[in-house]
């Protein structure tokens, strides 16, 4: 391996760590005349295979590791002159994690693309249902099913008619684009994207609130987004302008689901939920950046941008229930109307080498222009009569602004001194606080004694009021914590050091507390610690290391309920460790990459008070590991064999899954549907044989 | 007509022959000077999208066809040191010469200036002495697009980025760590309007991008929702279901802590496993039915 003294540095140490493993050095390719054109790319054949017991939706999850062939390839042809290209990249071409993108063009000038990338959200494999129809609108219960409130009794059926369900749906994404310079200083761009996803995904609905008589089940996912973006930017030497247009569509074609009652609660057979609605979003921006005039180099940059959400979907007729009551709508649907406005000017000026003073001002505003809609009924369940009364959709507004002032100045050549201000303002039209200001200040030093030798330490102190809290009808004490006076504190450090020529270590931590003061109820304290270090070294001409630890805690303490009272405390607690070694065993001929990954986390829900009614929660625990043995062999000048081997293994306890039944504890009549994520443990050898041309 | 095309040709090779002479009276030695030393960098260099550019026929700008020298400034003196390191005059894109981060990234902007990078002046990277090399390599295309420093965004940004990257290896994560997005689905690292280096004007417009079912607007909004996604969910990743903070029901109880919602309940209550309130409450993000205004329908 080459080595140059860059590569002892972090970034560096990992782009050569990472090179040194890609044949030829990389992603250069030797050219072959093919025909007219000047041809280059590579074409891989693959299989897989996995043993043990690797059958879960964890293992499945967004990816393809299934046994069997794989296929790949990149290309790139160009004309003799250099002028013109075509190429792509295809992955995974055989497997359910294909990607794909073309490119096709002329440099410098122009270049169309497309390109179409698929993957599998998996949320389980071995859930049940006893619903038919699953992944349409309408899901109905087997002929033979008896509707009862007994709990007992519907068990004993949903376990003889219940049948295995994935739930899961499948995410494509095609895109194709143009970007076009039409002269020297003018670039065009325009892309559209279209994410189309089906399948299935866990829903519930309930037919007996308050109290339950709640039902599980499979609820279809159809729908697509259509996303448009176009942009002119103009680039001259002192200024530039750039105008976009982005639009986005958003098409469900299960707008509802209908599901047959299991119960004999209420007079129908069916409860229908709605889903989410069609909508469309426009935005239109115009940005600007120019050097100032004047003897002190300056810059301001300022972005206006106006959006336009949309939203007409019919209303659903307040009941499913033909014989029930049903009353009459209002209007149609929304015809809602959000419109949205943003302002942004920064100013950054160097009125002395060794000073940076930087102004900003933000201005965000969400204006809900949809009328507030007057329903003098409601119908709280397809299973219940309507109740008379007055029930208002108001539509919800906020407006943001952020100002602040920075100032960095550099001490000496080795250390420099951050101070920024800020001022954000919150005005909410409909919630509990109308005003909320914060007031924040930020602190920074950084130490670069020597080029790769860097500490940053900075520390922020923020502080928010309200001004004017109406809590409405929940309890008098109750403040919303996105609204509640706070004192935060936060201390971050980042280092990296290079104790030897040839070690580099990053070090990073930090601490964050919210303070909630002036509240009785809900989250009172948030607290989060962080640390991490990496660790590479270049130990030899043939050898490079490396390592890493991080840690990341974050508490939240609550106070419960108003009636008996109760305190909760909920910790996320994760620790991740890794060590790696890249190796070149023959030069030129073989390479090596071992690594091994272990993370390991654990949520805990902790509660006492309340006479003893508050308990703690089983924790939540998953480990995962990834151990690798990658070999990269270099067969013949033009052919390349890459085999090895991959162990994986997860296990997770989660109680609200894990025993899981298909109905819940205390024999309720409830449907749940049994749908757990499976641990698993896979063994993975794979080999691949690339041909380069 | 001979006479005329004479005479172009006479223009067209004294214009030439003049744009050479300034070139050198500017310093510039061309690519060829360059190559001649430095041949072991060209096998690397050649595959790259600066060099498909930088030449006379595709090149958009003068600079650009200036080949090395459009990044690394005219070779002249370094030339004439006999290439001797620290030959004046020669700009080094190394991320190891910060005390020359703002010349390395004027080199850069010169040609990438505006667009995504509009707001790098002033940005979080910028105000750090990054310079455009701490990330990216010119010489060499290791990744697919960008001309990253690394095989990947993710691998990229977590040199840094310690804890981040741990957090795409929790439970419940988006699905970056198997490429299917990256660090820049959601930020610009070369400098954005919002906070955190978000791509887009605010945190909810980044995740409607691929959320778009929950735009809405809806007849029935909850308020946290629409105001900002993170007040409920952890988008690097968590150990939770759904990437929620916390779990259900003590999620909600941060700002329901009254009412049916208030009770502690036992973990093997009916309303704390499975989904739990969204058992009762499935669209939690917002309903357009009617009868909605509890999220229940």
């Amino acid at each position: 391996m080459h080595r140059t003294p860059h590569l002892r540095l972090p970034r560096a140490t990992l782009a050569a760590a990472l090179s040194a493993c890609l044949p030829l050095g990389g992603l250069a390719l030797a050219d072959t005349q093919l025909g007219p054109v000047i041809a280059s790319g590579e074409v891989s054949l693959g299989y897989q295979g996995v043993s043990d017991d690797f059958r879960s939706a964890k293992y499945q999850q967004y990816r393809d590791e299934d046994p069997g062939v794989s296929a790949a390839s990149r290309f790139l042809f160009e004309d003799p002159e250099g002028e013109h290209f075509f190429q792509g990249w295809l992955d995974d071409l055989t497997g359910d994690s294909q990607e794909y993108q073309l490119g096709a063009g002329r440099y410098g000038r122009y270049r169309i693309e497309g390109g179409l990338s698929q993957f599998w959200q998996v949320f389980s494999n071995n859930g049940f249902t006893p619903y038919l129809g699953t992944g349409s609108e309408s899901l109905s219960l087997p002929a033979g099913y008896v509707p009862t409130d007994d709990g007992a009794v519907m068990e004993a059926q949903l376990e003889a008619l219940s049948r295995n369900s994935d739930l899961k749906f499948r995410q494509r994404n095609y895109t194709a684009g143009v970007t076009f310079w039409p002269q020297e200083e003018l670039l065009l761009k325009a892309n559209y994207a279209l994410r189309d996803r089906d399948g299935t995904r866990p829903s519930a609905l309930n037919f007996g609130s308050p109290g339950g008589r709640f039902v599980n089940f499979t609820a279809p996912v159809d729908d697509l987004t259509h996303s448009w973006t176009g942009s002119a930017v103009m680039l001259r030497d002192w200024w530039n302008l750039k105008f976009g247009y982005n639009g986005s569509s958003y098409d469900n074609d299960a707008d509802s689901v209908s599901v047959e009652n299991p119960t004999l609660t209420g007079t129908t057979t069916v409860g229908r939920l709605s889903r989410e609605p069609d909508n469309r979003a426009h935005q239109f921006s115009l940005s600007a950046a120019a050097q100032l005039p004047g003897e002190i180099p300056a810059r301001i940059a300022t972005t206006l941008a106006y959006g336009l959400l949309r939203q007409d979907e019919s209303f659903l007729p307040h009941s499913a229930n033909p014989a029930g009551a049903n009353p009459a709508l209002p209007q149609n649907d929304l015809d809602g109307e959000v419109r949205t406005l943003l302002a942004n000017l920064v100013v950054t000026a160097r009125p002395r080498p060794d000073l940076n003073v930087k102004g900003r001002y933000r201005y965000y505003d969400y204006n809900n222009e949809t009328d507030s809609v007057v329903f003098t009924s409601r119908v709280r369940n397809d299973q219940a009569a309507a109740t008379a009364g007055l029930f208002v959709a108001k539509q919800l507004n906020y407006r943001r602004q952020n100002a602040s002032l920075e100032a960095s100045y550099r001490l000496a050549p080795t250390t420099k001194v951050t101070a920024e201000y800020e001022w954000v303002n919150w005005y909410r039209e409909d919630r509990n606080a109308t005003h909320t200001n914060d007031h924040v200040l930020r602190l920074a030093a950084d130490y670069r004694p020597q080029p790769w030798t860097w500490v940053r330490a900075s520390y922020q102190f923020r502080t928010r009021n309200y001004n004017g809290y109406d809590p409405g009808s929940a309890d008098p004490a109750l403040r919303n914590f996105d609204m509640a006076d706070r004192v935060r504190n936060q201390l971050d450090v980042v280092a990296t050091l290079l104790p030897r020529e040839d070690v580099t270590l990053t070090l990073t931590g930090g601490y964050d507390n919210s303070n909630y003061d002036n509240k009785s109820f809900g989250l009172d304290d948030e607290v989060s610690w962080m640390a991490g270090i990496d660790a590479a070294y270049n130990a030899t001409e043939w050898l490079t290391l490396n390592s890493f630890y991080t840690f990341d805690r974050t508490r939240w303490d609550q106070d419960g309920s108003t009636s008996g009272g109760w305190v909760g405390r909920n910790t996320n607690k994760t620790h991740d460790v890794g060590i790696g070694a890249n190796l070149v065993l023959i030069p030129g001929k073989l390479d090596a990459r071992l690594s091994y990954h272990y993370h390991w986390a654990k949520a805990q829900t902790e509660a006492s008070g309340a006479a003893g009614a508050a308990e703690d929660y089983p924790s939540i625990k998953d480990n995962l590991q990834v151990l690798s043995a990658m070999f990269d062999h270099r067969l013949r000048d033009n052919m390349r064999l890459e085999w090895g081997y991959r162990f994986e293994r997860f296990n997770g306890t989660d109680f609200k899954f894990d025993e899981l039944g298909l109905i819940p504890p205390g024999g309720t009549a409830d449907v749940e549907m049994s749908n757990n994520v499976d641990d698993y443990k896979a063994h993975i050898f794979l080999a691949t044989v690339t041909y380069e041309f | 007509m001979s006479t005329i095309l004479l005479l172009y040709l006479l223009f067209t090779a004294a214009d030439a022959s003049a744009q050479e002479e300034k070139a050198a009276a500017e310093g510039y030695v061309g690519d060829e000077v360059c190559a001649a030393c430095h041949q072991d960098l060209l096998a690397h260099y050649e595959k790259t999208p600066h060099a498909k550019v930088f030449t006379s026929k595709n090149a958009r700008t003068p600079l650009m066809q200036r080949g090395c020298e459009a990044c690394h400034g005219p070779g002249a003196a370094h030339v004439q040191a006999g290439g001797a390191k620290g030959a004046k005059g020669l700009l080094h894109l190394r991320a190891d010469r910060t005390e020359e981060s703002a010349k390395q990234n004027a080199a850069c902007l010169s040609c990438h200036k505006g667009d995504e990078r509009l707001y790098w002046h002033g940005s979080t990277h910028e105000s750090l002495d990054l310079s455009c090399s701490s990330c990216h390599t010119v010489m060499q295309a290791v990744s697919r697009a960008g001309l990253l420093s690394a095989r990947t965004e993710m691998e990229t940004c977590s040199s840094c980025h310690l804890i981040a990257r741990s957090q795409q290896f929790q439970n419940y994560h988006m699905p970056v760590r198997e490429g299917k997005m990256s660090c820049g689905s959601c930020h610009n690292a070369h400098g954005t309007i919002a906070d955190k280096l978000i791509s887009d004007h605010t945190i909810n417009d980044n995740c409607y991008r691929c959320h778009a079912e929950k735009r809405g607007p809806f007849l029935w909004e909850h308020a946290p929702v629409y105001e900002n996604c993170l007040n409920c969910h952890q988008p690097h990743g968590s150990p939770r279901a759904a990437m929620l903070k916390l779990s259900l029901p003590r999620l909600c109880q941060q700002c329901h802590p009254s009412g049916h919602a208030g009770s502690p309940r036992a973990p093997d209550d009916r309303f704390v496993i499975g989904s739990s309130c969204l058992q009762c409450h499935p669209n939690i993000h917002g309903s357009n039915h009617p009868s909605g205004n509890r999220f229940q329908r």
